[in-house]
């Protein structure tokens, strides 16, 4: 009898588990059988997924009459609440959902340059402190009329202190706005203000030359009042929390999985998008990813692996563009430290790193050397900052001596000049082997050239924030992206008030110069300041030692076209389009 | 019965208990905090106003007491602070289904194959079939769970196009995982069927089924199976618990949005509330399934009765 029962019990299991299965099945209605994928491999060039064969491509012009794009995301989104979350995944989506009152578009040349966008016109007064936009006519996705008043209450809501936007910070150049997110002040007394449902008047502290690229950011996106405040905490988790004014809806969000971007047909400029479905897959893992792109189940993706990148580049379906980033990775002392204190110490040991090797040995060739602090593709006005200013680490690499200026140091300091006397420890913010090989090749790098007892700690990315904060470390390692297109945004970071970046540095000329910069509106005088300024940063107190510009290694298919590979480009996918994707037979 | 499954209830309850304590007081000592996940030192003003609207800037035994207090109170876990706007219980019920799903299927292919194979490696003891069995057992549990995946992933998507590389939703995405996932299972229940079908098979009561003339095949379905399997469900227990939790590197590699992910991302990003409602889930879960193992036992071997039941 019990036995009888067991075996019931263990049927019944089974039975469930494979209804569960079929039950699965049923989800998929014909077409997509695995088999289709399989049997298609047969055909030679291009590779497909089953479904796309049946679209028909026009064969005059060639521009595939399927408009459809699928990339991928490395994480989630955070949320699509504009004035929270930070992470570059939700800024992406944003950009594509919302319309900014300007763009960063990208020309063929992928120069990027200032375009209207949801303001149609917009201008500053004379000394750049008033800007005033003309509001496009366009609509919310829930039909809608968009009005200034969006705008002023999005940048509002973000500097709300009871929002707490970990980005507010962004816009900070805006009429008080450090006293309204310090609760100083209402959020009325805001230099933001609605004149009219066309016009909105931005007042700033001071005039801002770089003002315009703070437009883009998703502090500054418009947000419905009415909306946010029906939705609560919940505003920005979901699809139906939000409504949209940009080129895309958002479609589909299955969380960690998938977003599918639609075209927008009450966008203003609806008609130039080509694009009808951005299919976004969230992949974390680099593998799955590119095995994905291999397989044609994605349109393009980014990888610095030498062994994928050789894959690709052999590939002769695929593109392959090179692209700087706006990016610095560095060495940064803690000049409250007994030993990094000393300038000469510290010149010393930014100038012993052979930027070109550790290039080479480090980061397989793929970074570029940095001798600058603001990372190239930055402009000022419309060239390119990099072009114009020689990196102030050159310099010092090409007229000092490491030795030396380490004798000189230790000397100036009182203490014992024998180098091998002297341990210094270097925290490393993650753990994994490529951290392990890098500590391990600076270690290599100062034992040789300084004969300095170097100590490599790692620790995990958290643990090396708290300590940097707490002014627990000599010398640390670390990444900055920048966020807006100036080199204010980078240099910026240095201000003795700014805290940014942990070296507790102290320099009342260079907060003199990046003051001036900040008020100024020639370009010519600005980069002057800015100029010097890095001088005195790099060169004459090395508070930190620049040591690659990240390069990514992008590869789409070739039939992908128009969407641009700037990084600081904020055009979204609206302007892309596919072309011959299906062979034409 | 009634007064064992009280008592062991009441047993659970302080257990949950302990653990939620000691993982809500270790996790705000470890250095770090949410923010730390943008890379970047934010101005002062930024982080206060961060930390006030989750209540961070409070001491750490009044955030406790908040938050058993809306625990116990409400059930509710608090919000996300990584994923802003999400409750930390809609994002457990939402991703464990996924995780469910997967796992269900996987256990229920690994057990059955597992039993499977155990039972025949012992019944053709020291012959091929058994060599064959424990090779691929053996393969199961040394080979790492993400190099059987990859291998997968590469053979069966991109070099023979037979199924999607990631993603989720339909069937098709959930063939390659279940088999990765499966493999562990298997090798741990052939090897335990095996050895205990061994020791089954020795016994007297075996040799009188057989001295009466019972057919082979009923022996084992009779006799032999229901005395082997029961220190198999003595593993059961765990993996029910873990079938809902997902698996960390199974749902990375295929991007299935499962719950797993959430257990390392969490503790990386400092999501503190995310981090205590996904170790009470786990938590309860794991001594749930306990419990129901030890009445399981009950119900398959009439020699063991749980204690409170005269």
């Amino acid at each position: 009898m019990r036995s009888k029962k067991y075996l019931a019990l263990l049927l019944v299991v089974m039975l469930v588990s494979i209804l569960a299965v079929g039950c699965g099945s049923d989800d998929t209605p014909n077409t997509d059988e695995p088999a289709t994928n399989g049997n298609e491999e047969k055909e030679e060039g291009e590779k497909q997924e089953g479904e796309e064969v049946d679209g028909t491509s026009s064969a005059t012009f060639g521009l595939d009459e399927e408009q459809y794009l699928t990339f991928v995301l490395d994480a989630e989104p955070s949320t699509l609440d504009p004035s929270k979350g930070a992470d570059n995944y939700s800024n992406t989506i944003l950009l594509n959902v919302m319309e900014p009152l300007l763009r960063l578009e990208e020309d063929s040349d992928n120069n990027t340059a200032i375009a209207a966008a949801g303001a149609e016109s917009w201008e500053a007064n004379e000394d750049g402190t008033v800007w005033t936009f003309k509001i496009r006519d366009n609509t919310w996705s829930d039909g809608v009329k968009v009005r200034a008043q969006d705008y002023e209450y999005g940048i509002k809501r973000s500097l709300d202190p009871d929002t707490a936007s970990p980005y507010s910070w962004i816009i900070g150049d805006i009429k008080n706005a450090s006293k309204v997110n310090s609760g100083e002040l209402p959020v009325d007394e805001l230099g933001v203000k609605a004149l009219d449902d066309e016009t909105l008047e931005i007042t700033l502290e001071n005039p801002t030359p770089y003002f315009e690229q703070l437009t883009y950011n998703r502090t500054m996106l418009p947000q419905r009042q009415d909306i946010v405040e029906a939705q609560g905490d919940k505003f920005g988790t979901e699809i139906e929390t939000v409504v949209f004014n940009g080129p895309f809806t958002l479609s589909t969000w299955v969380h960690n999985s998938e977003l599918i971007l639609t075209k927008n047909e009450s966008y203003w400029n609806a008609e130039e998008v080509l694009m009808e479905t951005v299919n976004l897959k969230i992949i974390q893992d680099e593998n799955a990813r590119l095995n994905s792109l291999t397989n044609g189940e994605i349109d393009g993706s980014a990888t610095n692996r030498p062994e994928w990148r050789e894959q690709f580049m052999a590939n002769e379906d695929m593109v392959h563009y090179e692209v700087v980033n706006p990016t610095t990775f560095f060495m940064f002392f803690n000049t409250q430290d007994e030993v990094f204190s000393n300038a000469n110490i510290r010149k010393a040991f930014s100038a012993a790193v052979d930027r070109e090797e550790l290039a080479n040995v480090i980061f397989d060739g793929i970074h570029t050397p940095a001798y600058g602090w603001v990372p190239p593709t930055m402009n000022i006005g419309d060239d390119e900052y990099r072009s114009l200013v020689d990196g102030p680490v050159e310099k010092l690499v090409k007229e000092e001596d490491p030795v030396e200026l380490l004798q000189k140091g230790l000397e100036e300091l009182g203490m014992d000049t024998d180098p091998s006397k002297l341990t210094v420890t270097i925290s490393l913010g993650g753990t994994d082997q490529w951290f392990r090989t890098y500590g391990e090749y600076l270690q290599q790098v100062f034992n040789t050239k300084l004969g300095v007892d170097f100590q490599v700690q790692q620790m995990e990315w958290p643990v090396f924030d708290s300590n940097v904060n707490k002014g627990d470390f000599q010398i640390g390692y670390m990444s900055w992206g920048a966020d807006y297109n100036d080199p204010s945004n980078m240099l910026n970071l240095f201000r003795s008030d700014a805290g940014a970046i942990g070296t507790g540095w102290v320099n009342e000329r260079y907060d003199e110069l990046i003051d001036l910069a900040g008020k100024e509106m020639d370009v010519a005088k600005r980069l002057e300041y800015f100029r010097e300024a890095e001088g005195i940063l790099l060169y004459e107190d090395a508070a930190v030692a620049p040591i690659v510009f990240p390069r990514s290694n992008i590869f789409r298919y070739e039939y992908v076209h128009n969407l641009g590979i700037n990084p600081f480009s904020t055009q979204g996918y609206k302007n892309a389009y596919t072309w011959f994707r299906e062979p034409a037979n | 019965m009634k007064k064992y499954i009280i008592k062991r209830i009441a047993y659970m309850l302080l257990t949950l208990w302990i653990v939620i304590t000691l993982t809500f007081f270790l996790m705000h000592s470890i250095p770090g905090d949410p923010l730390a996940y943008m890379a970047k030192t934010l101005p002062e003003q930024t982080r206060i106003n961060f930390y006030e609207k989750y209540g961070l800037d409070k001491p750490v035994y009044v955030q406790y007491g908040i938050f058993m207090k809306n625990l116990i109170t409400k059930g509710d876990l608090g919000e996300s602070i990584r994923y802003p706007g999400r409750t930390v219980t809609d994002t457990i019920s939402k991703h464990a289904t996924v995780s469910g799903r997967l796992g269900l299927q996987a256990i229920a292919v690994g057990i059955t194959i597992g039993i499977v194979l155990g039972v025949i490696a012992a019944l053709n003891r020291n012959r091929w079939p058994d060599y064959l069995v424990m090779f691929i057992a053996i393969l199961g549990v040394t080979v790492p769970l993400f190099i059987i995946a990859a291998l997968l992933q590469y053979t069966l998507s991109v070099k023979f196009k037979l199924l999607p590389t990631t993603g989720w939703g339909k069937f098709k995405h959930t063939i390659i995982p279940t088999i990765a996932m499966c493999f562990g299972s298997i090798a741990t229940y052939a090897r335990y069927m095996r050895s205990n079908v061994l020791e089954v098979i020795n016994q007297d009561y075996i040799l009188t089924a057989q001295a009466k003339g019972v057919s082979p095949f009923n022996v084992v379905r009779k006799h032999v199976l229901r005395n082997a399997i029961l220190p198999a469900i003595t593993i059961l227990g765990p993996q029910i618990a873990g079938i809902f939790t997902g698996s960390f590197v199974i749902e990375r590699i295929f991007s299935i949005p499962g719950l797993g992910s959430y257990y390392i991302s969490s503790i990386s990003d400092r999501d503190y509330t995310m981090i205590i409602g996904t170790t009470v889930f786990y938590a309860a879960l794991f001594i749930v399934s306990q419990l129901v193992v030890d009445l399981l036992y009950g119900v398959v071997d009439p020699r063991i009765r749980v204690s409170g039941d005269n």
